[in-house]
């Protein structure tokens, strides 16, 4: 994996420079792409040509039961455990404080007997009040759409199909609430799986199980159709198309649970910012796009199109965004018509031309949508989408302060701009409530929170340093530095981090009071694969991942890639 | 109730945290933790008997001014004594004492990081552990490895009828008293849950059942 934005001498672009693309705008502008998780995950399991098997399936007419889905690889199997439950409407909550779900599940490392079965029947339905062990790899849980479930389960029942028009408006039958991973309420630590070829990158164990609870999302509202219409003498339910079963994903509504995950993960975050710069920056310098690519492309931007037509927020920030998006794609469609491909290095011209002509959002549009002709030039990144943090964690004591003070300069030149004892750029304090352990954000200047902050400001840290390092010796040691001031140890191991990582720190104030969390959970999502992006605050949002994916009975006769826009419309 | 080695670390970093630690030391509490963790050794139990002495009576720190690092006043903090000599990067000479150390298997994991050419041998009261290139071997009996505090002495050799620890993936059972202790410290990182944080804070306020 590159390291450094440096390594691009190779290519005739030079990638974006950290300066520009860590930014909260810009990140909160990120588009899914051939990178993210999801597209990743599905292209391994077609290449290494995984089977499947619904292999238990104990559910009553009234919903309650358990089923199993094994995912058969090369040389594993995994098994998506499923405890579907009874829940009463009153007690469906998406919020990470609730204790009662529609359905709970696990990934289980391996097919479980049916002592593990039972097993994980008495923790699995209790999420962050049970445990699991290391046979399991993730914890999960989701809540039915009460907008799209029962119309469904009532049109099936009546042997008819779902409406288009509401299917669309929602996108998905069920919505995950978590997906814990990585040694979380006692699953696997990632040590334990991180080294197997079919989970190189980030997150596949938690894409696999998303993409397994769709099936079952699925499977479960047509078992339901099919109790309701044999409860009425209807006969047999109908079962929903091949092609409008596609339109249903995965929701998801993440809060402020995963915000802090790109402040806390520098080393991380870096890996996955340089694999799209690079990919892009490989893009950029392709010298010339033949008639049939330019085609594809076209196409490509139209389907864009009709995604963007059918998105929807009702957040007013974002319902704007989605306005300048379309208003960017129409544009862009005139110029490429108007042959704006056809020049030397012509995603170089056309990249330049976005920068000067389009929304951030437009931008980070293009950005994916032209990552998506070439996978020769992009797949490969994805393998370096991942970091051993442990190796990140010893602090070089022998860096002298003149080094850390240029990083500083370097990564924290706005920080060490701002006037941090005004209140604005630190109103806000970052803290986990002892209420289901919730990372919360709170007002400094209004809640007597600020004892339980947590280290999430890392601007406001860093300008604390440098004041402390007025007076020191440049040529003096970090080791030095430290043995006096052991309060700025964590800043400094960080600064050391991105010094090493230069995409590994945001350029934004994440502790002022203009921040919106919300920019941080897109690109976040947008990295998982996530699309439709629906703020519901500027601390929550909704999101829908899988949707328009082949299902795991139809992956080996698929395209893996080719779903991530809907099919255009021959009206635009 | 078996607990995996990120839990133990991410709970040792906020324990470290709820006792009063600056959160770059309390990294270094994590990192000791899940090192003696995955070696089998009673990090928990050293880091919950430490931080409850930290309770009553803060730790020395490494004294600047005194390279050598022996106390006369009380006892030294293990993690900031630890991270001291891993920032250095060198070893101290021949030999060398510290201490006393409080819970001097917190030590441990720190000593191991650092750059000995040969064979090298850590020792208190009791207990000993020796790093041969990435070997570990230890001698010492289990009240000996987690007693209270200990000078330590620092030298070249090796140890004779040593054991190699076992590697191991989770927490043992037998930890889970010293986890709730921990569990305890981690509680004071947590703020009280109010009505304005319940809502304003985590951005309810639009329905989440539809």
């Amino acid at each position: 994996m590159t390291r450094s934005p440096g390594d691009s001498s190779r290519y005739q672009v030079a990638l974006r420079p950290p300066s520009q693309v860590m930014r909260l705008a810009r990140m909160g502008a990120f588009y899914a792409s051939r990178l993210s998780f999801m597209r990743v995950l599905l292209r391994t399991i077609k290449r290494e040509g995984w089977r499947f098997d619904r292999r238990v399936w104990r559910i009553d007419d009234s919903g309650v039961g358990v089923a199993t889905y094994c995912a058969i690889g090369p040389e594993r199997t995994y098994t998506l455990v499923a405890y579907s439950h009874d829940l009463p409407d009153k007690m469906r909550s998406d919020r990470v404080i609730a204790e009662a779900w529609d359905a709970t599940f696990t990934l289980f490392d391996g097919e479980p007997t049916e002592a593990d079965i039972d097993r994980l029947s008495r923790n699995v339905p209790l999420q962050e009040a049970g445990r699991v062990s290391q046979s399991e790899l993730v914890l999960s849980r989701a809540n039915r759409s009460v907008r799209l479930f029962d119309h469904v389960i009532d049109r099936l029942a009546a042997g008819q199909q779902p409406d288009l028009a509401q299917v669309e408006a929602v996108g998905y039958l069920m919505r995950t609430t978590a997906v814990y991973g990585s040694g979380k309420f006692g699953a696997a630590d990632r040590s334990i799986w991180a080294d197997r070829p079919e989970f190189r990158g980030s997150f596949q164990p938690e894409m696999l199980t998303v993409w397994l609870i769709r099936a079952f999302t699925l499977d479960i509202v047509e078992h339901l159709a099919e109790a309701s219409a044999r409860g009425h003498g209807n006969g047999a339910a109908a079962r929903i198309d091949p092609a409008l079963r596609r339109r249903f994903g995965v929701g998801n509504s993440t809060g402020l649970g995963m915000a802090p995950y790109l402040v806390s993960h520098p080393a991380l975050i870096h890996t996955w910012m340089a694999a799209r710069e690079t990919a892009l920056a490989r893009v950029r310098a392709v010298p010339t796009a033949q008639a049939e690519a330019r085609a594809n492309f076209a196409d490509l931007v139209a389907r864009a199109r009709e995604n963007a037509h059918t998105w929807t927020s009702a957040h007013a920030l974002q319902s704007a965004k989605i306005e300048g998006l379309r208003a960017d794609l129409a544009g862009l469609t005139e110029h490429l018509a108007a042959g704006a491909l056809s020049e030397r290095q012509p995603w170089e011209q056309l990249y330049r031309w976005a920068e000067g002509t389009l929304s951030l959002e437009g931008q980070e549009q293009l950005v994916s949508l032209m990552l998506e002709p070439y996978p020769e030039l992009v797949d490969d990144l994805a393998e370096g989408m991942s970091a051993d943090e442990d190796a990140d964690f010893q602090i070089d004591g022998t860096m002298r302060l003149r080094r850390l003070s240029e990083i500083l300069a370097d990564v924290y030149g706005w920080a060490l701009a701002t006037d941090f004892t005004a209140r604005e750029p630190r109103a806000r304090v970052w803290y986990v409530s002892e209420e289901k352990l919730e990372p919360r954000l709170g007002e400094r200047f209004e809640e007597p929170i600020e004892p339980f902050e947590q280290p999430l400001g890392p601007g406001r840290d860093a300008a604390l340093l440098e004041r402390a390092m007025i007076g020191w010796d440049p040529a003096e040691t970090v080791a030095a530095f430290l043995l006096r001031h052991p309060e700025h140890r964590h800043i400094i191991r960080r600064a050391q981090t991105v010094g090493r990582n230069p995409y590994a720190e945001i350029r934004d104030n994440t502790i002022a009071d203009t921040m919106l969390p919300i920019d941080l959970l897109r690109c976040k999502l947008s990295f998982f694969g996530a699309t439709r992006f629906d703020p519901r605050s500027d601390r929550w949002i909704r999101i829908i991942m899988f949707q328009g994916a082949p299902y795991p009975h139809e992956l080996a006769e698929c395209d893996p890639d080719e779903w991530t826009y809907p099919p255009a419309r021959s009206t635009p | 109730m078996s607990w995996s080695l990120g839990e133990a670390q991410a709970l040792a970093i906020k324990a470290a945290r709820g006792a009063g630690y600056s959160w770059g030391l309390a990294e270094e509490a994590g990192f000791s933790v899940r090192w003696l963790c995955g070696r089998g050794l009673p990090g928990p139990q050293a880091l919950a008997a430490m931080l409850a002495t930290v309770d009553v009576q803060p730790m020395l720190r490494p004294d600047p001014a005194a390279p050598k690092w022996i106390s006369g006043r009380g006892a030294l903090c293990p993690l900031a004594l630890g991270a001291a000599l891993v920032d250095r990067q060198t070893v101290p000479g021949e030999s060398c004492q510290f201490g006393p150390v409080q819970s001097p298997l917190l030590l441990v994991p720190f000593v191991a990081q650092l750059p000995f050419d040969g064979k090298f041998v850590l020792k208190w009261d009791g207990a000993g552990f020796a790093f041969d290139h990435g070997h570990i071997a230890i001698v010492g009996s289990p009240a000996a490895l987690i007693a209270p505090r200990g000078v330590c002495t620092l030298q070249s050799g090796q140890l004779s009828a040593a054991n190699t620890p076992t590697a191991t993936t989770r927490v043992p059972l037998e930890a889970q008293p010293h986890i709730e202790q921990l569990l305890g410290f981690a509680a004071r990182t947590y703020a009280p849950a109010t009505d304005q944080s319940r809502l304003a804070g985590a951005g309810a306020g639009t329905t989440d059942n539809d």
